[in-house]
């Protein structure tokens, strides 16, 4: 590789900032599922300003406590706002161990 | 008086001493503090001076003129782009020989924009008649900003002055600092008076005439007016120290006498080159340090004897001139030392922070060469970034190789995740919700704010589709000649403007609008959190009545731009306003924009938690209630009527909204009911069906 980086500062490369901003450790509470109370309802993976709650594609007969929805810690930042929103008091913020 | 405090507060401490009248600015990094500082100070009842809310720097700048014109002693701050933008005013204001002071944070200069000091920003405007003091700590900037006004006020003088510090090492770097009593610099700094321009109904002139022939005598003038300063400079020098027990000129030489050898620098590294010169001398080394503290006018006099006898002179600097092989200082001082036999290198450092270790390893090489050299000071070359940034995959395409790259499909999403915007952030999640319904024939464009800066960092980028960040300014320009240029190479795609409240409002309200007028088929997303956040909370002109800023401590006193009349203004355009609350509300406009053929304003109001005072997970409770108030409407305006598409069966009342805020917390009952009035107004408007 030439010693140069490409002129003007542009980027041949999409996403990266994924790879190095993990932007989870920021958190100080984490979102806490309580499966049996989550209702698979997508109300908080679309409220979710980090795109970080995906919700499961799962059966309606599978069993109460199966996980119906998928938080990315990777990257979640901990605003609370899916707990806030879930109509179902499902999600629970709990202060991160140190 | 001893007082703790940071470079930007030293800009606002020296404006206040000098008894400003009119100050004028507009937010920019690193500078802002300072007129925060400034628009404190006078709502304290601190400084009695009226402050300008500007749309952007150039309208600062001309603010600062007229004041001038009409006598005021006027006050701006600013550095970099901001800078830039404000140079056709900076040329009216010294050719109208306006005595108007500038305090510059300097910053890297743009594109790619940087965050460190350059004194490109300054010294590009070298020729512009402005006088020039480069402080090297906060002391400075407060002596500096006092005198700047005495000597530009001088008959003599009468031009414009920069007092230069630099961004973020002095700007937000704090430091013990002597501040004159407000008693003695009255004493030293008269009150302005101007003879030559006035506004004065009983005693009528015209200012800022054309002129044809006679246009060099007054360039001449200016430039006679340059070189009287260098004797006003060092007589208003002499006094402040007889005042005030500090010393400075033109140029501070130190041990420069018996010197073999001498460094030159100005800025914050003269403070660490200074103390390095008394460590290398304890080592028998005959070195000394020429500071050059006034950059304009230049003091080749004082450059020339300090230096004439040196063997070796070494020009450390931060401003490179691309085109000639020296920087900007080594230039000058190469021009002052035509006749001298010293061997002169220079070695330019750009926005690097310069450590005393820094100097040590400069000070060695060039102790170790006899040669006359010029250099950049050494930039570890960063693999990693590199690669991250596709320099594999561009070497291919410039070896006429095929680069098959994975794109995004909608419903994706074309913002990966890992962007650095604030937790609970609902700008964030309302671009990505619009851009989930884009894919990979899409291209972004963004102007400062938020975005630019949560979503990329060299060699980092959250986008994922074809993305360009370009100044504040250009909302609309650098779009519409995009698409100018699409169209004509045959690239199908859809143009999304992704702007905040600033971009749209302000400072980029004119290319905004001329692309609008234009036709261009763009879709504009200005995703509003009501001031200049990225900034760190400055008023904006969508910052709503009362809302509490940086720059309205006590609370907005106007009202906010109808932006949507403005628009709807420019003709056939689908304009919508959407909220973070109603999500889907938002999905089917962005859709529904994305079908026309022709321009889209999509308009949503994004709660911000820093800027609004509130705790994150109530971001979307209170756009819900925003909606639900009627203080934000939802609502589709086309062929001239307006669609509310989101009706609250009983509308709450606003103050349930406001009070969720901490912005809004001050406000008297009267001033809610005011706003209440307001909301009724407005809603009664839009659900008759009128914009």
């Amino acid at each position: 590789m030439d010693k140069v980086y490409i002129r003007g500062a542009n980027v041949h490369a999409a996403g990266t900032i994924a790879l190095v901003n993990k932007t989870g450790t920021w958190r100080v509470h984490d979102p806490v599922v309580d499966n049996s109370k989550c209702i698979g309802c997508k109300i908080c993976s679309q409220y979710c300003p980090d795109d970080c709650i995906v919700r499961l594609d799962i059966d309606k007969s599978a069993p109460s406590d199966t996980p119906r929805i998928e938080i990315d810690m990777e990257y979640c930042k901990g605003c609370g706002i899916c707990a806030y929103e879930c109509p179902k008091g499902a999600i629970q913020m709990v202060i991160c161990e140190a | 008086m001893e007082m703790f405090l940071s470079g930007n507060q030293c800009i606002a401490h020296g404006a206040k001493l000098a008894r400003v009248e009119v100050i004028s600015a507009y937010p920019i990094t690193p500078a802002t503090p300072a007129s925060e500082e400034l628009y404190e100070m006078v709502t304290r009842g601190e400084l009695d001076a009226e402050i300008v809310n500007a749309e952007s720097e150039l309208g600062a700048m001309g603010i600062c003129t007229g004041a001038a014109v009409a006598g005021c002693r006027t006050f701006s701050c600013t550095c970099s782009q901001g800078f830039a933008l404000m140079r056709e005013m900076l040329w009216a204001a010294s050719g109208m020989a306006l005595p108007v002071v500038l305090a510059l944070a300097s910053r890297e200069i743009g594109i790619p924009q940087g965050l460190l000091s350059d004194h490109s920003d300054a010294l590009s405007e070298r020729d512009a008649s402005y006088l020039q003091f480069f402080a090297e700590d906060g002391q400075e900037i407060v002596d500096s900003l006092i005198m700047a006004y005495k000597i530009s006020e001088n008959e003599k003088v009468l031009l414009p002055s920069l007092v230069i510090s630099e961004g973020h090492r002095m700007s937000h770097g704090f430091e013990t600092v002597d501040v004159p009593e407000q008693g003695q610099v009255d004493k030293f700094l008269p009150k302005y008076n101007p003879k030559h321009v006035l506004v004065d109904p009983n005693y009528p002139i015209t200012g800022g005439i054309p002129v044809m022939s006679q246009y060099p005598w007054f360039k001449m003038q200016q430039c006679q007016a340059m070189e009287n300063a260098r004797q006003v400079i060092k007589d208003v020098c002499k006094e402040y120290a007889e005042m005030f027990g500090r010393h400075y000129g033109l140029v501070e030489s130190y041990k420069t006498e018996d010197a073999d050898v001498i460094m030159v620098s100005m800025g914050s590294t003269v403070s660490i080159i200074r103390e390095k010169v008394d460590e290398y001398r304890e080592k028998g080394i005959k070195v000394g340090l020429l500071k050059l503290r006034v950059f304009r006018p230049f003091p080749e006099d004082e450059v020339r004897e300090a230096l004439f006898n040196a063997k070796k002179v070494l020009v450390i600097e931060r401003a490179p001139s691309p085109g000639s092989r020296y920087g900007i200082a080594c230039i000058e001082v190469k021009a002052a030392l035509q006749k001298s036999r010293a061997a002169i290198s220079n070695i330019i450092v750009s926005g690097k922070d310069i450590s005393a270790e820094d100097i040590d390893e400069m000070f060695e090489s060039w102790m170790n060469r006899e040669d006359e050299f010029v250099e950049w000071y050494k930039m570890p070359y960063d693999e990693r970034a590199a690669t991250m940034s596709g320099y594999d995959t561009y070497q291919k395409l410039l070896s006429g190789g095929k680069v098959e790259r994975k794109l995004v499909e909608v419903g994706e999403g074309c913002l990966s995740k890992g962007c650095s915007s604030c937790a609970g952030c609902l700008s964030f999640g309302v671009i990505r919700k619009v851009l989930s319904v884009f894919g990979k024939d899409t291209v972004a464009v963004h102007n400062g704010g938020c975005l630019g800066t949560c979503a990329t960092l060299f060699p980092l980028t959250a986008w994922k589709i074809p993305s360009f960040f370009y100044t504040y300014s250009n909302a609309g320009a650098t779009i519409s000649g995009m698409e100018v240029a699409m169209k004509r190479k045959g690239i199908d795609a859809h143009l999304i403007e992704v702007a905040g409240d600033g971009a749209i409002f302000d400072i980029g309200l004119q290319t905004f609008s001329a692309a609008l007028e234009r036709g261009h088929r763009i879709i504009y997303l200005c995703y509003d959190n009501q001031a200049y956040m990225n900034t760190g909370i400055q008023s904006s002109g969508s910052t709503p009545y009362g809302a509490r800023t940086k720059t309205a401590p006590k609370g907005k006193p106007g009202r906010v731009k109808n932006i949507a009349q403005i628009v709807a203004a420019h003709g056939d355009i689908y304009i919508a306003t959407a909220s973070p609350a109603y999500p889907d509300d938002l999905l089917k406009k962005a859709k529904k924009a994305k079908s026309l053929n022709k321009p889209s304003f999509i308009h949503v109001i994004c709660p911000c938690p820093p800027g609004w005072e509130y705790d994150p997970e109530l971001g979307i409770k209170i756009a819900r209630l925003g909606v639900e108030t009627g203080a934000v409407v939802l609502y589709e305006y086309e062929n001239g009527e307006v669609t509310v598409n989101k009706v609250p069966k009983k509308r709450k009342p606003v103050e349930e909204y406001l009070m969720k805020q901490g912005r809004f917390s001050h406000l008297t009952k009267a001033q809610i009911a005011q706003i209440q009035e307001e909301v009724d107004r407005e809603f009664t408007r839009l659900t008759s069906g009128r914009l």
